[in-house]
């Protein structure tokens, strides 16, 4: 009787000490330091990435006693609410990588300043661009170090410029007659109907084009401001006021409206949502003549071959003379919650190494942000794309929105960028066809958003 | 000397049993659903970014939510607009549904398992599928519309056309709710329609004075399971409009429904704090609503038992 009384109590204890045991940290002697690596703010979690990353881990692993890595990977989807879960639980991964801007941006107060190790270990930074370094600070914060850059180009298919007859875009930068003015006009001549009838046409029919002469600009709404004299940021240096219904915004917001709606050179949201179904870019349907976007578009490159011939060129000037190549980059950063920053700077500068970051970069498809790989660079695309001219987009750096860059930090980040990119979707999709109105509903959201941020941090 | 201890009765040591038996369901249900509650109770009433602890106790998201936040009533009538076309649609649908297959027509069984099929499968790949179907070139929506000479709209990239696009969407699971019909259908006693025709009834008359009043009870089932499954309304809406411009919610937010909106204030914003008031204030919302049906189904639901216990 008294066995079988004991059996549920004895049942109880032995769960509990097994949830302890397995709850309770192991600990060593000399055991090496584990550095966890948050993979998910950008590129690196799609199979063939993560595959690479892990065998890269190995072969740190094989060749390190004191400290191992491990990657852990989140989709782009899950990783705020993966990585916030991790930083609540105490268990802050070590380091985050490959980051952008934005990720830094999102979790804004969450990496530590690397700088002092760059001083204590009198890092040489002198082989990086120096636009990509600037990228990474923020107040007079350092980030991480440059691994690699996205700069913009114009994408062109020369099928289609070959049966128009029309003359390419300038590969060159420094051409004063490649303007937005005369991308639209070369637009216009590329964009036709059913019935093969260009935009120039008086019997052009804009409600059944078949083919568009510009397939926009593939970056969120922060790239657009830039090009026309605006501040990508947005707002005032002290973060405190709107500054988003004025000048470079109302101008660029105004030349995406008429591009689709007056030149028609380019696709709605509407059309991009039907004809293009399916696809990244517009530009990989073999119906768009131009399109400009990063460079991370490296991963659509073999359907852009199969839409055509197709090759790039510099970016155009905006009407202010303002040559901006939007940019997104990629670096490590350092949560201020890891248990391990000494090593994780540690294996941050063995990733940084001029053989890893090529090797990372060519997983990420990133320019790597060391001057001296880019012809090892250019080399590895241009033995992949022999028609290509490659050196556009090392060329593109040096017009790149570094400071501000269009993802820089701002309050209440998350929020502005879902304001802004919505009010984009207004005039994409057709919405509303009064800019200086959506601009101005836009004004007074972020206004409203910099106002709550303030009001909670004074 | 040892006192002797006293045998446990059997009815002591069954319930002893008994609890340890259930132990596994009450301690999950404490720590993962009660527990949680509390938990997003308490953050309702600060700031808590999930990051660190939460901070400034108080009323500051529940007056933001109700007197500073356009996105909340923007938000709340998306849902709302959906809700009232939606629910009733898919009432009138399920039940049609169910009484055509209550008939007696060749190939009953298989015709039932078709209809029911769809609402088994449900979430992100039905999300996905309806994508392709409301694909405007492409899709077999357009080309149906486009047989009648009508050309069909940009569905999903359109934000006049997003949320009705939703409300054809969710007839996709209407065999759910036919089924309860169904079996409420086969329950009412053939002696009332025969007693009916005896008297002259035909069969419109048959179907209101009987079929709906007996059905009343299915229907007020039903009504409830919609109201409370529309405002939780969430998977489809983000696995369709994520890949928008404009993000989740759009195109022009004229799909940010409640739970979207709560989502990215969780999991977007980090202010899970105002994420634990937006759901504590929809908890509310569909309660008030359940309790106003519950207090409305005494003028027009039929229970046979109530009535013989008069």
């Amino acid at each position: 009787m008294l066995r079988k009384r004991l059996y549920p109590i004895f049942a109880l204890l032995m769960v509990g000490v097994l949830l302890f045991s397995a709850c309770t940290p192991k600990t060593g002697g000399n055991a090496p330091v584990k550095i966890t690596i948050f993979v998910g703010f950008g590129a690196g979690s799609d199979p063939d990435s993560m595959e690479a990353l892990n065998a890269i881990a190995g072969e740190y692993n094989a060749s390190h006693t004191d400290i191992q890595v491990e990657f852990m990977f989140s989709t782009w989807e899950e990783h705020t609410s993966k990585f916030s879960t991790l930083l609540a639980g105490d268990l802050a991964p070590d380091l985050a990588f490959p980051i952008g801007i934005q990720g830094i941006a999102e979790f804004y107060d969450e990496w530590i300043d690397v700088s002092t190790y760059v001083k204590r270990d009198n890092y040489d930074t002198s082989d990086f661009y120096g636009a990509s370094l600037k990228l990474l600070n923020f107040n007079e914060k350092t980030i991480g170090l440059p691994l690699g850059v996205y700069p913009s180009v114009t994408f062109i298919n020369e099928d289609l410029f070959d049966d128009a007859n029309v003359a390419y875009p300038p590969k060159q930068y420094g051409d004063a007659n490649w303007t937005l003015q005369k991308m639209v006009e070369i637009g216009q001549q590329m964009t036709l109907d059913e019935n093969g009838n260009n935009a120039t046409s008086t019997n052009f029919d804009p409600t059944k084009i078949a083919q568009w002469g510009w397939g926009g600009w593939c970056g969120p709404f922060r790239t657009v401001p830039g090009k026309f004299g605006g501040n990508p940021l947005g707002m005032s240096a002290d973060f405190k006021q709107a500054e988003m219904n004025t000048g470079g915004y109302v101008e660029g917001m105004q030349f995406l409206y008429d591009s689709i709606y007056t030149s028609h050179i380019r696709p709605s949201s509407v059309d991009e949502g039907s004809t293009f179904t399916g696809m990244d870019f517009t530009f990989e349907s073999g119906k768009v003549a131009m399109f400009e976007c990063f460079s991370w578009a490296s991963y659509a490159f073999p359907n852009f071959t199969t839409a055509g011939n197709w090759n790039v060129a510099a970016v155009p000037a905006g009407p202010h003379g303002d040559v901006v190549s939007p940019v997104n980059a990629d670096t490590f950063a350092i949560p201020a919650h890891s248990k391990n920053p000494d090593q994780a700077w540690e294996v941050a500068k063995w990733l940084m190494e001029p053989e890893m970051q090529n090797r990372l970069c060519g997983i990420f498809g990133c320019i790597p942000s060391r001057k001296s790989l880019a012809s090892g660079w250019i080399s590895n695309m241009a033995a992949e794309y022999p028609n290509v001219d490659f050196q556009v987009f090392i060329d593109s750096i040096n017009y790149m929105d570094a400071t501000p860059n269009n993802e820089s930090w701002v309050p209440n980040y998350s929020k502005v960028w879902d304001a802004t990119e919505n009010s984009m979707s207004r005039i994409l999709s057709g919405d509303s066809n009064d800019v200086q109105q959506v601009m101005n509903d836009l004004q007074a959201e972020v206004q409203g958003y910099l106002e709550e941020y303030w009001a909670a941090h004074p | 000397m040892k006192k002797a201890t006293k045998p446990m009765s059997l009815r002591r040591r069954e319930s002893l049993w008994g609890y340890l038996f259930i132990s596994p369901w009450i301690i999950g249900f404490v720590l993962l659903t009660i527990g949680p509650m509390i938990a997003s109770l308490v953050f309702s009433f600060a700031d808590y970014n999930i990051v660190s602890p939460p901070t400034n106790f108080g009323l500051s998201n529940y007056i933001k939510l109700f007197t500073n936040d356009p996105d909340f009533w923007h938000s709340l009538g998306i849902t709302a607009r959906y809700a009232i076309i939606a629910i009733p649609l898919n009432l009138v649908f399920g039940f049609a549904l169910a009484f055509l297959l209550n008939q007696k027509v060749p190939g009953l069984a298989f015709w039932r398992t078709v209809f029911y099929i769809p609402s088994v499968l449900a979430g992100v790949a039905v999300a996905i599928l309806w994508g392709l179907i409301f694909n405007p070139k492409f899709g077999i929506l357009n080309w149906f519309l486009g047989l009648f000479g009508i050309g069909g709209p940009g569905w999903l990239s359109s934000p006049d056309w997003a949320v009705p696009a939703l409300i054809l969407m969710s007839l996709w699971s209407v065999g759910g709710g036919m089924i309860i019909y169904l079996s409420g259908l086969q329950s009412i006693p053939t002696t009332l329609y025969e007693a009916a025709q005896l008297d002259g009834a035909n069969s419109w008359q048959q179907f209101f004075r009987i079929t709906v009043p007996l059905m009343s009870p299915v229907i007020f089932y039903n009504l409830i399971v919609g109201i409370i499954g529309t405002f939780q309304y969430f998977t489809e809406v983000y696995v369709l409009t994520s890949g928008l411009t404009g993000g989740v919610g759009g195109p022009a937010k004229s799909t940010l429904f409640y739970n979207v909106y709560l989502y990215s204030n969780a999991f977007r914003y980090m202010n899970m704090g105002y994420a634990s008031a937006l759901a504590w204030v929809l908890f509310i919302i569909v309660l008030l609503l359940t309790l106003l049906v519950f207090r409305s189904s005494a003028t027009w639901v039929y229970y046979e038992g109530e009535l013989h216990n008069k």
